[in-house]
Formats: structure tokens, sequence, C-alpha cells
């Protein structure tokens, strides 16, 4: 009885997985749908009291599901709910489309305008799809949005690695009329800014002044954190149960099993990385599943929990995690710039498109040396050290990786300022950065960066010192600073353990690309930027 | 008193120096190698954020020395004796020129997307596409290789009559640019010329008295314009420091700015260029005139103007002076593309400047664009700029006209999107207006002089 249970389970989610209809959603899910974790975030924020609602997330973030509850939602506010798929639009030749695009107009028009009483609300599914061909209808949404306020309400939703998109939020919406009504003084800025940080700062939801941008990948970004397994491993309970809620029976086994193993189905879903969209002007953070990886979302945690009833190997490393976890989550300790170093090169290692290069030659990597600097060999005389033949060496990271079908090569050369025992910034260390920056390791446009791994924030006024007025403004270019004194105890004790291979052999491997998927995020400069994802992380397509 | 005879000075334009065909090799070896342009690409992005143009790349160092080996092998059929030796003294210079042409191109389209306005109206859609230029650029070193003893004047236009008029259009502009960085001194002597050529009574004074002076010889038929043409010949060949060389010379090391032209008829000739050009005329013009309004010394420094300024609003500063020294171009573009006139933003900065020069000591004022539009016209007739213009183009020039061109927005949405502070829109009356990208309405502008004075000024000093 409780097998079948389980199995009915396992058939609905596996038949979820597939791209959904929007009135195939409707069809399936109707109950809890407010328990959602991500809805009651989105709730919280009072954002679809907004004129304009924003919805985007990579493949699989449950933007459909999000419309299905944003009905329901509204419906139950007496708005009158209409749902429009644009990638219907991008079939149509330009006069039909215009013929669309006029018909809709005209009738929203004349609703609004006779019926006092009518709220609308317009969802326009899967937007960045019709985005050249509508641009001039969504220009005139809005401008609908301005004229009844508070009664026609746009809900545009996309994902976020269609190209439409950021075409969709750098031109369409910031030039529509009345933009800045909607989304402040400067829209044009505003918009993509919201959504390039929304992922890094970890904030679901922006508001503006009369729209909101909900970036559903977001959410889990604030999940990528071996601090929040908890959270993580609750939030994946709560979609199970979502799920069982809407089979034809309720089936209490199965979420039974789930939660037994809920750490340890949080930290495979760590084990996962986020990818990179950009263009020439902007780089973004999204979760996205690729063919070969899962990713930390709605789609990724649903085919972990389909993968729990039918692979053995998931469930014996989901048990063997759920027991490291519960070593690790009590355990203090603090790590050396060192150890990072290390745990970056293993992690590169590990990723199949990253080569760790140890105690590399420097001079390999820039073949025709600069003038030598006047001072720097006369200070090594005076300290009666004897010139290095070969110049300096570092760890270097080699990212390969394809973009459009282009391959692109970034080397990532590692140094780090050390402390002695007493805390102090070691000279030595700085006169290597000042070394390796003389030598012109840091260039953007040749791919080339200094990852430099601060112990502290007051460390960087070290950094300052190292490199000095002439290649200071490079930092946050092509030099850049990471803080390690903002990683949590969890985070130090796995890298800690992952280095030392001290965990069990069956979960070293997740437990590097747990890493991979949270240190790269979680190792920030001063300002909270994460540059290693920036130049780490592989490419959606 | 001393008779001793004084050394000529060097003269400006020599052959291999400014062959603008080696010049062309120069950039298209740069950018025709994907992984370069690709470096060349980035590096305009660092370029605008921190103004380091990465002339300590490996890249730039590695194109600087094989570049020098490549001219040589391109052209040794052309130049028999000297090009080596040459090459090797002017390589590294001229090396950095294409570098410098490469990364500003970027930066201006930069420009023009941060506004999100210009690119198929001021410079064609496909600027900036530098892969694409290389085949052209290509082209007219073959050509030019091909034979030996082949002029430049014949290579060029051997390669324009493969090409549409559209596709001529399309690519003046990535020409006349790369000419104007890799020549740069002669054509600061072009400007120079314009600038003495824009004073007209200066001119015509000296050629009216001196033919008049002939005419008391009997026999001497008098022709003012005849003395005018070889006075202004000779203006040319002064200023240019010629010194005995034929004038084709200086016209083969400007030979893209001078022949890459639809809109004239025989652009081999020279008469136009000496009375009617437009593009460094009123390059020239721009220049003298800005410097006179700030009160500044004249300055015709090409250079000078495209090194990024790192002064507190060394941004906005760079970008302005961007512009202006694209203004020229935007205006023949328009010209050769479409036969019509275009306000440039050099043309609102400087009617902005005579306007705020009225208003006295450096209040802050508001003015109407009808105003602007009567001031650039005004200004246009007194430089002898509208009679120009008329000679290309059918429209009539009027401040009606000016104000009605949506190119007056443009500009204006280029220069108010550039950061350059000091200037922005307001309504008085009625927004007549609409300012791109977001077609916010306007009537007027709003002008801090202080602030706008300040940022111009940090160009030059």
């Amino acid at each position: 009885m409780s097998t079948s249970c389980i199995e009915v389970f396992r058939k609905f989610i596996e038949e979820a997985l597939g791209r959904l209809s929007f009135e195939e959603v409707e069809r399936r899910f109707k109950a809890g749908l407010a328990e959602n974790p991500v809805f009651a975030e989105i709730e919280k924020s009072n954002a679809l009291g907004k004129n304009i609602i924003i919805i985007l997330g990579g493949r699989g973030c449950g933007k459909t599901l999000l419309l299905r509850y944003i009905k329901h939602k509204l419906e139950s506010w007496n708005w009158e709910f209409k749902y429009i798929n644009g990638t219907e639009f991008s079939k149509l030749e330009k006069q039909q489309a215009e013929k669309t695009f006029q018909s809709i107009i005209a009738e929203e028009e004349s609703r609004l305008s006779k019926e006092a009483g009518v709220k609308l609300a317009v969802a326009i599914d899967d937007v960045a799809e019709a985005v050249e061909i509508a641009t001039d209808f969504l220009r005139k949404q809005v401008e609908l949005a301005k004229k009844y306020e508070g009664r026609f309400k746009l809900v545009l939703a996309t994902q976020s690695e269609r190209v439409g998109t950021l075409a969709l939020l750098r031109k369409t919406l910031p030039e529509a009329p009345f933009a800045e009504m909607f989304f402040g003084e400067d829209p044009k800025g505003t918009i993509i800014d919201s959504f390039k940080t929304s992922y890094v700062v970890k904030r679901t939801v922006t508001l503006f002044r009369g729209a909101a941008l909900i970036n559903l990948d977001a959410y889990w970004s604030s999940m990528r954190d071996l601090d929040r397994v908890e959270d993580l491993a609750e939030a994946i309970v709560k979609i199970a149960e979502f799920y069982a809620k809407n089979t034809p029976t309720y089936c209490a086994d199965a979420i039974k099993q789930v939660s037994d193993v809920k750490y340890g189905l949080a930290l495979i879903a760590l084990s996962t990385m986020p990818k990179i969209i950009s263009d020439p002007e902007v780089t973004i953070i999204i979760e996205y599943r690729r063919a070969e990886d899962g990713s930390l979302n709605g789609l990724g945690i649903a085919e972990l929990l389909a993968k729990l009833f039918t692979d053995s190997e998931i469930r014996s490393i989901a048990s063997e995690a759920e027991k490291t976890y519960s070593v690790l989550k009590d355990v203090k300790t603090s790590i050396t710039t060192d150890e990072v170093e290390k745990a970056l090169l293993k992690i590169a290692s590990a990723s199949g498109y990253m080569t760790p290069l140890e105690s590399l030659q420097i001079k390999s990597i820039v073949p025709i040396q600069p003038q030598p600097s006047t001072t720097a060999p006369k200070t090594a005389q005076q300290a009666g050290k004897t010139a290095r033949k070969y110049g300096p060496r570092a760890n270097v990271i080699e990212v390969k990786l394809g973009s459009m079908g282009r391959e692109v090569t970034r080397l990532i050369v590692l140094a780090s300022l050390k402390t002695d025992r007493r805390g102090y910034v070691m000279s030595s260390s700085m006169e290597k950065i000042k070394e390796l920056a003389d030598l012109k390791i840091p260039s953007k446009a040749e791919e080339r960066y200094l990852a430099v791994i601060v112990p502290t924030r007051q460390d960087i006024t070290a950094l300052y010192k190292a490199l000095g007025p002439e290649y200071v403004k490079r930092k946050g270019i092509d030099v850049l600073p990471l803080l390690i004194d903002e990683l949590s105890d969890l985070e130090k004790a796995f890298i800690r353990q992952t280095i030392n291979e001290t965990l069990p052999s069956k979960f070293q491997g997740v437990a590097l690309k747990i890493l991979a998927g949270t240190l790269l995020l979680n190792l920030r400069d001063e300002r909270g930027v994460p540059h290693l994802a920036y130049i780490m992380l592989p490419y959606v397509a | 008193m001393s008779s001793r005879i004084v050394a000529p000075r060097k003269r400006l334009v020599e052959s291999i120096k400014n062959d603008p065909f080696i010049d062309a090799a120069f950039i298209s070896y740069l950018i025709g190698r994907g992984e370069w342009l690709d470096v060349i690409q980035r590096q305009a992005r660092v370029y605008s954020e921190i103004g380091d143009i990465g002339e300590e790349t490996v890249t730039f160092r590695t194109y600087k020395e094989e570049v020098k080996r490549y001219i040589v092998a391109r052209f040794k059929h052309v130049y028999e004796r000297g090009l080596e030796e040459q090459i090797e003294k002017i390589g590294e210079e001229k090396a950095r020129r294409a570098w410098y042409t490469a990364i500003t191109l970027l930066l201006s389209k930069q420009l023009m997307d941060k506004a999100g306005v210009g690119l198929g109206e001021l410079l064609p859609a496909e600027y900036a596409r530098l892969e694409s230029i290389v085949s052209v650029l290509n082209a007219l070193v073959d050509e030019k290789t091909r034979k030996k003893g082949l002029s430049a004047p014949t290579a060029v236009r051997n390669v324009l009559k493969k090409l549409s008029d559209y596709q001529i259009a399309s690519l003046a502009p990535i020409l006349w640019w790369t000419n104007l960085v890799m020549e740069s001194e002669v054509f600061e002597s072009l400007l120079k010329f314009h600038y003495i050529v824009a004073s007209k009574s200066h001119v015509a004074e000296f050629v009216k008295s001196t033919e008049d002076y002939l005419a008391g010889i009997e026999g001497h038929t008098l022709d003012y314009n005849y003395m005018e043409y070889e006075v202004l010949k000779g203006l040319l060949s002064r200023c240019a420091e010629l010194r005995g060389q034929y004038i084709n010379k200086l016209q083969n090391a400007i030979i893209f700015v001078k022949l890459w032209r639809k809109s004239v008829k025989n652009p081999q000739a020279w008469l136009w260029f000496l009375k009617n050009e437009v593009l460094t005329y009123t390059l020239s013009v721009y220049l003298t005139e800005i410097q006179s309004l700030l009160g500044l010394e004249k300055k015709l420094d090409i250079s000078a103007l495209l090194v990024p300024k790192s002064s507190v609003r060394g941004g906005s500063a760079s970008a302005l002076s961007t512009l202006i020294l694209m203004s020229p171009i935007f205006m023949q573009y328009v010209i050769e593309a479409r036969r019509e006139v275009v306000v440039t933003p050099a043309d609102i900065v400087i009617a902005v400047l005579r306007i705020a020069r009225s208003h006295g000591s450096a209040e802050d004022f508001s003015v109407d664009v009808h105003e602007i539009a009567e001031e650039i016209a005004k200004f246009w007739d007194e430089k002898d700029m509208s009679r120009r213009l008329k000679l290309y183009t059918k429209d009539d020039i009027s401040p009606e006209f000016i104000y009605s061109k949506g190119a007056l927005t443009t500009s204006l949405s280029l220069i108010i999107n550039a950061g350059v502070s000091g200037i922005s829109i307001t309504t008085n009356k009625k927004p007549e207006l609409k300012l791109p990208p977001r077609m916010l309405g306007f009537d007027s502008l709003y002008i801090r002089s202080e602030q706008f004075l300040t940022i111009l000024r940090s160009i030059w000093i």
C-alpha cells in the first residue's frame, strides 16, 4: 500500500518536471498554494499590490506556478485575471500580430472605460519571446497601467536566460511612456541594476514606485549558504508536501522519507552551480538547470525528490551527507588564506572546465617582461636576498568556458595577504602582490585577473598599500579582493575537511561541488561583490 | 647683417611616413585577428571605466612587434628603398595610433549605446563592427600593392567602384576617423588652413589688393577667382609645410578623407576642398570657436583631444571631447548618406556658449530651444557653414528648419546622456520637443554656466 502511494507521488512529480502549460499547471495544482515558501515571501513584500509586476527566473524556477498563485490571489481580491502566452505572438506574422495586439488593447480599453467597477490583470507569460514583435504593444500596456491606475495590472513573466529578457529590461520597459512613474527617475539603469544585484544581495522582490521585480532565482540564492542548510531542508520538505497535497491521495510515507534525509538532500541540492548570462554590458548570475547538471530551484528540487525514490545512490549519498552535516554543524574553526587558495584549486580540478596550475611560473603567462622596475631589485639586494632568476611563482586557475559558440580562456592568479601570529599583514605578501601587478598580471582586456585573498575587512587597507597609487584603480576591475572573515563557521569547517580529504570518500566529490556552489558566491569584496562567481561560473549556453 | 642660409625645416608630408595605405594595413592587422579584437573590445570598456588604454598589455606589445614585419613584407614591392628603416623609426608610434583608433571608435559607439540614440542616424548602424571593415582595408592595401607605381587615388577609385553607394557611406566614418587619427599632424595643418580661410576678409582683402596691384601692369587680365584659387593653394602649401613638394603628396596623406566622398563629383580636384569642404573645415571652426568662447588660446591639436582626462570631471570631459571631435564626422556622414543637414553636439555646445556669453557673468539661465536654433543658424552663417552645407543638400537652412530637425534632440540627448553636468532640459511653456530615448517633453534648456564651462575647459587644461 505504502509503496504504491510513493509510486503515485513520484509519478506525479515526474509528470510535473516537463514544461507544463499554464492551463495544465492550473489543473494540477490547486491545494496549498499559499503555503509555498517562495510565495509567502512575495506576499509579505506586498509586490502584488503594484501596477506592474515583472517575474524573472531561470528555467525551472517555478514561474508558471507563480502565475498560477498570482491568479489565485488576485481573483480572491476581485481582479479579473487574463493569461496570455507570449510564445504565441512570436509565431505570428507581423500584420497578424498587429491585428491581435490591436484587438487585445481595444478589448481592454473598452472594458475598463465602460465598466466602472472592473479590475483587470493581464499576465503575459514568456514575454521575452515576443519582445521584438510586441515592443509597441508592451509599451501601450504600460500606458494603460498608468491611465487606469489601480484598475489595470500588468504582469510580465520571462525566463532570465532568454536573449529578449535583457532587451525587455533595458529598452522596452524603460523607454515606455510613463516608465518613471513606475520605476523611478532613471528606469534605464534601475531595472537592469535590480536584476543584476537581486541575486547577489539575495533579494527576491524589489519594489519600485509603482512596479515590482520578482527574481525567483534570488530566493534560491539566499539558500546558497551552508549556514542556511536547515532553512533549505525545510523548504525541500515544504515543496514535497506541496506536491503531496496535490496528488490524488496524500502520501505521508513519502514525506517522512524526505524528512528523514532532509539535510542530506539540502546538501545535494547545494552541490549544483549557478550559471551566468552575459552580454558586453552586464553579467548576471542566475539559477538554471543545464542538461548535465542540476539546479537549486523548484525544478532541481523536484528532480531530486523524484530521484530519491528511484536512485539508491542518491539515497545513500543523502544519508551520508545527513551524517556529515550533523557532525560538522557544531565545529568551530578558523582557516587561513592558504587553505582558501587550496580549496579554490581543488574546486577547479573537480569542475571539469577549470584547470588548477599550482605554483606556476608567472613568466610563462606574461611572456614579454616589461622594463624591470628600478626599485624592486635594489630592495631585494638590500634585504640580502638573491634575486630570483625565473621570477615569481603563483597558484593559477585556468578557466575555459564556452559561450555562444566561442571559447573564453581566463587566467586567475591567486595571491594572499598573509598575517603573522600577531595578526599583522606580512610585508612579504604585500611585496608579492606589487610584483605581480608590476608584471601586468591584472588585465581584464586579456582576461587575466589577480584574485587577492584577504584575511579580514580591515586588511583591505594593506591591499591599497600593496598596490600603490599606480594600480589601486584596478581594484574591482581586474584586481579582485576576496574577504574570508565573513565565511561562516560551517563553511570554514567544510573547507578544512574538504582540502584535508577527511570526509567520507563517497561524499568527497559532492563536498567539492558544494564548495564550488557556495564558496564562489560567498567570497566577496568589501562591498559584497562576489567577483569570483562572475568569472568562474559556467555560462547558461 | 648675417646672410646665413637657414636650413629648411623638415617637410611635414613624406611618402612612407604619411602613407594612409600603410596606416590601413596597421589597422587591419590589429582588428583582423579575432582574439586581438576581443581584447580591444574589452579594453575599450576598461578605458571608459578607469582610463587605462592598454598600452601595457601583452597583446599590444606583441602587435607592436609583429606588425612592423608585416608592413615591411606587405609594402616591399611598393617602396624599394628605405622602407625597413622608416618603419623601424615610425612603427611604434603608428602602432600606438592604430590601437588608439580602434579603442576610440568603440568608445564613441558606447556613448551612443548609452544614450540609446545616434546609430543609424548620425552614424551608420553598422558602425564599430570593426570586423566588417577589415575586408575593405585589405582590399585597399591589396589594390595599392598589386601593381608597382599605381597611384593612390587610382587605388582608392578602383575599390570604390566595387562598392555600392550604401556601403561607401557606411564605411566612410570609420575610414575618416582612421585617417584623422593616424595622420593627425597633417590634419592639424589642414585645420590651420581652414582657420585662416574662415576669416574671409583676411584672404579676400589680400586677393583683391594683389590682383588690383597686378592690374597696374599692362596686359594683365584681372581675375579675382583665379587669384583666390592660387592664394588658397599657396596657403595650404604653407600650412601643410609642403616645402616644394607637389600638392599630390598632401592628397595622398589625407586620401580617405578627401576621396571617400560620394557628395563630390570629382573629389581629386582641389577647388572644392579649398572653398567648399565641410568635414575638416567644421572641425577647425568648432575647435577655434569653442576655444575663443572659453577664452583659451587656439590649439588645433587632435591628439590632445583624444587623451583621456584624469581630472575630477575627467569622465564627462573625455566624453564631451569625443563628441566634439566626432561632430564633423556626423555632419559629413549625413550629407553622404542622406544629403541632409544635421545639428551636431558641437553646434549645441557653441550655441549654449554664445548665449551664455551674452548673459554676462557665470549665472545660471534657462534658454528656449528656439533661441538655440537661431544661434546655430547665426553661427553657421557667420562662419560660412550655411553656404557650404547648401552646396551638398537641398535643405533650406533656417532657425525653424534647425528647430524642427530630429537631430537637434538626438545631439542634445548624446550630450546629456554622456553625463555632462550643467546642461539639462526643462519646460517653460509647452513641451514641444521630446528628448530620446525616453521621450521626455521639453522646450528649453537649463544651463548651469559654471559647471558646464568647467567641464569644457578641462578638455584642454
